[in-house]
């Protein structure tokens, strides 16, 4: 697997299709805005592959520190 | 009304299509995938990527066509584009333990305090003790033996999270996101693990469209009822952009079937009428026109599209079980 993709400005009309990492972490910690939300939402409905990857990363943030509302955030990638 | 291009207009893009797959990116595409795939145990998934990935370019160069909105500037480009997200997606349906995994790794070093994620020069992913942030990455490949315990569904995240700061201070320097998922990965044994998903598992495969359905006797009418079970944007998305298995537009046989009024679909596409017939000649449209249309961006258009698609193959599906209605799946299956 690689990061490559990353490299490049990717168009809007060759976007991913399965929910992204930020989008992900945005959602778990409570940064996506409501359109944003909608769409994990919907997404998550019916892609297994998205919703395990989301229920993942919750039980992450959970287990890192779960006395804080919302966890510390390193850096804007 | 609308009037369905011309089939020899059509199979002269098609001609012109076919010469641009075959000429210049199927060559582009293997070279990429050839580069991304060779390190790792999923060699024999190149070819399946590479075909998934002309087959993906396909639709989306027929998408483009005649699209002057959103010419195509760089062609080069935008294969290699496709090719390396269609790739990292192909990866991630095929290893879903490992992108769990490479997930975890980078929720825990973007949000631990004491650990730092950074992109280096080349724009990779790269983590470190907080100390060593901005760093390059080391050339470590983390080939080495520390005990850890199976855990396939790499599910045990506090020995995940042990293991990541175990390697970070063996390397003593930067590590890519890639190498430290790798070597956990063969620590806790999720390398070999993948799952005999085709694509057509986890997308709409592509399936008869709209002319194909009407003489299958699809009907048309439960499509026209299900859409209306979706979200505004939603049914936006997918009906402002419908075409059929050539790429043509073919929201018009909506109308043309008295299967719902012109007013009928701008209601559902939560478009005046006045607006909606005067683009009703440049449909399909655009992502970035639907996009503006809706004040969202065109990756969100996108996304809209495939869970509208995706709900309704379930409704469909749903209705199928209960056999109380003809399949009509087929027709939001295509992309």
């Amino acid at each position: 697997m690689t990061d490559d993709a990353e490299e490049i400005e990717v168009p809007a009309a060759i976007a991913h299709t399965h929910l992204g990492y930020e989008e992900l972490e945005a959602f778990v910690d409570g940064r996506a805005n409501a359109l944003d939300r909608e769409l994990v939402a919907a997404a998550i409905a019916v892609c297994t592959l998205c919703s395990s990857e989301l229920d993942d990363l919750a039980a992450m943030r959970k287990e890192m520190n779960p006395a804080r509302d919302l966890p510390h955030r390193n850096v804007e990638i | 009304m609308r009037v369905l291009r011309s089939s020899a207009e059509a199979d002269m893009d098609e001609r012109r299509l076919e010469e641009i797959l075959n000429d210049v990116a199927a060559p582009l595409v293997r070279h990429i995938v050839a580069s991304i795939v060779r390190d790792s145990r999923a060699l024999e998934d190149a070819e399946d990527i590479v075909a998934d990935t002309l087959v993906d370019l396909l639709r989306r160069f027929r998408d483009a066509n005649g699209d002057t909105t959103q010419p195509i500037h760089d062609l080069r480009r935008y294969i290699v584009t496709c090719a390396y997200n269609r790739c990292h997606e192909r990866m991630r349906e095929r290893y879903p333990a490992r992108t769990r995994l490479r997930n975890q790794l980078r929720y825990l070093c973007g949000h631990d305090p004491e650990l730092a994620l950074w992109r280096d020069a080349r724009n990779q992913l790269v983590c470190g003790i907080r100390a060593w942030q901005g760093g390059d990455a080391t050339a470590w490949v983390g080939d080495h033996r520390l005990g850890a315990r199976s855990d396939p569904a790499a599910e045990n995240r506090a020995q995940v999270a042990m293991l990541l700061r175990a390697l970070l201070h063996h390397a003593g320097a930067p590590v890519t996101l890639e190498a430290l998922t790798g070597a956990i990965a063969r620590l806790i044994g999720v390398e070999q693990q993948s799952v005999e998903t085709t694509l057509s598992d986890l997308e709409p495969s592509p399936l008869p469209g709209p002319e194909e359905a009407l003489e299958t006797r699809v009907s048309l009418r439960e499509l026209w009822t299900d859409v209306r079970r979706l979200t505004a944007k939603q049914r936006a998305a997918l009906l402002l952009n419908l075409r059929d298995a050539h790429g043509r537009e073919c929201l018009s046989l909506l109308a043309l079937t008295n299967t719902a009024t012109i007013p009928e679909i701008a209601r559902a596409v939560e478009i005046p009428l006045e607006q909606f017939v005067a683009l009703w000649n440049d449909l399909p449209l655009s992502d970035n026109a639907i996009a503006a249309l809706l004040e969202v961006t065109p990756r969100q258009v996108i996304k809209f599209r495939r869970l509208a698609r995706e709900r309704l193959r379930r409704l469909a599906k749903s209705r199928d079980d209960q056999n109380v209605g003809p399949k009509i799946d087929s027709i939001l299956s295509r992309r």
